[in-house]
């Protein structure tokens, strides 16, 4: 049985989303913003990454940066209207056209001249509501009436996945994080754009963990079963649903019965291939592996071993014989002809 | 765009995974191109933050291309690429960025000041559109400025259009027909130009003036006029040359290389091999201008011969052409004349005289031979190696005579120079020298109206055969007779030994090895 560490170690390297720093950087400078504010320093503002930057669950290519902006003065009888207008008032004085009034946040552009280092800051406020946090609800007509704040705890995720990271460990380091980085790119690569998203399947992928491993000496051993876990998991959802872990309900918004029955499906097809792939012989398994992980802008995340094609099936290891070729006298030729 | 071609996608991922470690990205959907910071050495010679990287087909044996911007440099082209390794490097360090790296590092060392033997650019690829040239100028730097280039630092040249894809240059102003060109020398330029204006730049004051001045003849000529430019300078190892034309279109002039190819007989001795100069002095007479012979009087006038005569009374038949030096073009003119006219295309440097005689008389053979150096018989004719071996023998005539057996399976070269040589008419019955088993059923055919006997002699025998009599010929013009007197090679095995196993056997006189 084939684990293909090396393997695994450069998908989690073609996987890794490396503006990790920058997100940070962002949210520094986002935050220095917001409490140069007076009006939001009485509303005694702290701000905090959240969302898969904050978990390190983020993959390539990256999306929206979320910082949650924690009005530690204010409670849900603050207007919603009201606070988040300062917000926009102080973010668009700031940055100009950059920053945009989303619809419970303000969405500012980072700008680079390649696509993949282009991205956004998503500030959203937040009023105290209990021992958990509120954010305006995402539909502003609501803003008039009871409904108007929808509670969030997301820093208690956070904790919860840096906590979910401590066992299992694989070469000193836990085996949570990675495997939610490769359960969202097969995600993403498999289900696109279709629901449900990125977080429904870490928030799957903690419940896996939580429910305990069989084998968890490989990344491949533990991705077959949690790929098991989130197809049994998919089908039972419409009657059982997710729950959210930080907030002890289910998870918002409740994915849709098509939704949950497509990517059952999928999943429950990539789980069969996984397991397959701990059992065939070495090639036919890296190509199994190769085509549930999948691409992404850097190409295929599972990369191939050596003496192993697409296909799955041997070939001579050529080149990779030696890391430098013959040393040997020179051969009479021009590549003019090549 | 398609998707790299490569026998070895594992490296490929490998090293892109590497490239990713280090921040690069692709650009394509295909990842043949990545970006990434310029390593630190690179900040040397540019500003620029960004290099690229384009993978070629064929993968691991090639390697990526390194684009980085700004650096104007020897070793790098208009479009910024930077020539890290020659064609021919088969050290495949560029197969871990590691190797990469290290490479870059080792570039920046040698630059700016890289030494005469890492020039690895043609003097076009400096220039915009280099890598679609697709014209040969072609020049003896000797003949544009006949009194050199100490005196003179510019002059008058033309060129001619032979065809699309070849254009000759030659000194003076040439005739209204042929494309008006200036040349302008240079002791030294580095880098070579980019374009009209760096070339302008890098000319003197005078200079400057002149190619203005051709500048303004091309443009005052209707659209589709053409000027030349060429531009000469020294090198650690000689001189190098750039070639440009200038052609008038509707929006000005535009300026397109042309590869630069010299044709002086200095150009041509660079592959010419080592011995050159020692075979340069010698005179042979070869005896027989067929299928071995032809091949063997261009190879050894290739490798520097200043003398041959060639001696043979047949016409080149149309069957002849399958195995012979000149083409079917030449069929119905004497051998001897045509090899002639081959060997001048090919080696300017040898003087050639043909004659079209069956010399068979002891008059002929002396007159013919006087004051050679060495004759030599490939007329494959058993009595006329006899004959020759025994008279030159007598009037002390250093020859060697080869032939091909047995159908082209077994090829022999036999050497009568040395004193130690045993005489070639001696060699019979002597055990020594294995006599080539004849073939249980005749191997010779007739052609339609052809006196002589065919042998179905595989062309590949031919000029295998020929090869070896020419390094045997030179072994003996050289003075090195590292060859036995008598080496025969087996091409398809025989039944008894020696000629059971393909290979070459070095007849010692006394015994026998396989080499």
């Amino acid at each position: 049985m084939e684990m293909f560490p090396q393997q695994f170690e450069n998908a989690l390297k073609r996987i890794e989303d490396h503006r990790q720093a920058r997100a940070q950087e962002a949210h520094q400078e986002v935050r220095q913003v917001l409490e140069a504010s007076e009006e939001l320093k009485a509303w005694g503002i702290d701000t905090v990454l959240i969302g898969s930057y904050a978990r390190h669950t983020s993959i390539h290519p990256g999306r929206d940066v979320d910082v949650f902006s924690k009005l530690s003065s204010l409670d849900t009888d603050a207007s919603p209207d009201h606070v988040f207008s300062v917000c926009v008032r102080v973010l668009t004085d700031e940055y100009g056209a950059r920053a945009e009034a989303q619809r419970r946040s303000v969405k500012i552009a980072f700008k680079s001249d390649h696509e993949d280092d282009r991205f956004s800051v998503d500030a959203v406020p937040a009023v105290k509501m209990g021992l958990h946090w509120a954010i305006p609800n995402r539909d502003p007509s609501a803003w008039a009436g009871d409904d108007r704040w929808v509670e969030t705890n997301p820093e208690r995720l956070t904790e919860l996945t840096h906590k979910q990271n401590r066992q299992p460990i694989l070469n000193g380091q836990g085996m949570y994080v990675p495997t939610v980085k490769f359960v969202r790119q097969i995600r993403r690569h498999h289900l696109g754009e279709s629901k449900p998203g990125g977080l429904y399947f870490e928030l799957l992928t903690y419940w896996a963990f939580n429910a305990g491993l069989e084998n968890d000496g490989s990344f491949a051993e533990v991705l077959a079963e949690v790929l098991e876990f989130i197809a049994q998991r998919l089908d039972a959802a419409p009657g059982d649903p997710v729950m959210d872990p930080a907030l002890n309900r289910p998870f918002e918004p409740r994915p849709t019965l098509a939704e949950l029955q497509a990517a059952g499906t999928k999943f429950s097809e990539l789980a069969r291939m996984a397991h397959r792939a701990l059992s065939e012989e070495r090639c036919p398994a890296a190509a199994l592996w190769r085509r549930i992980l999948g691409q992404n802008r850097r190409g295929w995340c599972f990369t191939l071993p050596e003496g192993c094609d697409e296909q799955g099936r041997e070939i001579a290891p050529i080149a990779a014989v030696s890391s430098r070729g013959p040393r040997e006298a020179g051969s009479f030729g021009s590549d003019q002809h090549a | 765009m398609a998707a790299i071609s490569t026998l070895d996608r594992s490296s490929l991922e490998e090293f892109q995974t590497q490239l990713i470690e280090a921040g690069f990205r692709p650009t394509d959907e295909l990842q043949r191109t990545w970006v990434g910071s310029t390593p630190d050495c690179f900040r040397r010679f540019t500003n620029a933050s960004q290099m690229r990287l384009v993978f070629q087909d064929g993968w691991p044996f090639r390697p990526p291309k390194v684009f980085v911007p700004g650096i104007e440099l020897e070793h790098v082209n208009p479009e910024g690429e930077v020539c890290l390794w020659r064609p021919d490097d088969s050290s495949l360090q560029w197969k871990a960025l590691e190797g990469l790296n290290e490479r870059i590092e080792e570039w920046c060392s040698a630059a700016p000041e890289f030494r005469p033997e890492d020039a690895a650019l043609d003097a076009h690829l400096y220039f915009k559109g280099g890598e679609e040239a697709s014209i040969l100028a072609v020049f003896d730097l000797g003949s544009i400025s006949a009194s050199g280039f100490a005196d003179r630092r510019h002059g008058a040249l033309h060129g001619i259009r032979k065809h699309s894809r070849l254009m000759e240059l030659h000194g003076g102003p040439g005739t209204s027909e042929s494309i008006p060109g200036r040349w302008y020398y240079r002791t030294a330029i580095s880098p070579p130009p980019w374009d009209i204006d760096a070339l302008e730049g890098k000319l003197g004051k005078s200079q400057r003036r002149d190619f203005e001045d051709l500048q303004r003849r091309v443009a005052s000529r209707p659209v589709g006029s053409e000027g030349i430019v060429l531009l000469i300078w020294d090198t650690g190892g000689g001189k190098d040359a750039m070639a440009v034309l200038l052609q008038k279109e509707q929006t000005g002039i535009v300026a397109k290389p042309l590869i630069a190819a010299p044709n002086d007989e200095g150009t041509l001795r660079l592959r010419s091999g080592p011995d050159f100069s020692m075979v340069r002095p010698k005179h042979v007479v070869l005896f027989g201008a067929g299928a071995i012979g032809s091949h063997v009087a261009l190879l050894l006038s290739e490798s520097g011969l200043g003398h041959l005569t060639i001696v043979d009374c047949d016409l080149l038949r149309p069957g002849d052409v399958v195995r012979h030096a000149a083409d079917a073009s030449a069929v119905g003119c004497p051998k001897a004349d045509i090899v002639k006219v081959v060997v001048e295309h090919s080696a300017p440097w040898t003087r050639v005289e043909s004659k079209g005689i069956c010399p068979w008389t002891l008059d002929h053979l002396q007159a013919l031979t006087q004051g050679a150096d060495l004759a030599l018989d490939a007329t494959g004719f058993w009595s006329f190696a006899q004959h020759v071996s025994v008279y030159f023998g007598q009037i002390s005539v250093p020859l060697i005579s080869a032939a091909l057996y047995r159908g082209g399976s077994v090829a022999r070269v036999r050497r009568q120079v040395l004193e130690a040589d045993t005489p070639i008419y001696s060699r019979v019955d002597n055990p020594a020298y294995p006599v080539i088993p004849p073939a249980d059923t005749d191997e010779v055919v007739l052609e339609m109206g052809c006196s002589s006997p065919v042998i179905n002699a595989p062309p590949v025998s031919v000029a295998a055969a020929a090869a070896l009599t020419a390094q045997v010929v030179i072994d003996s013009l050289t003075s090195r007779f590292e060859c036995s007197d008598e080496v025969v090679e087996v091409y398809r095995p025989l039944d008894s030994p020696p000629f059971n196993k393909p290979g070459r056997v070095q007849m010692t006189g006394e015994e026998i090895s396989n080499a």
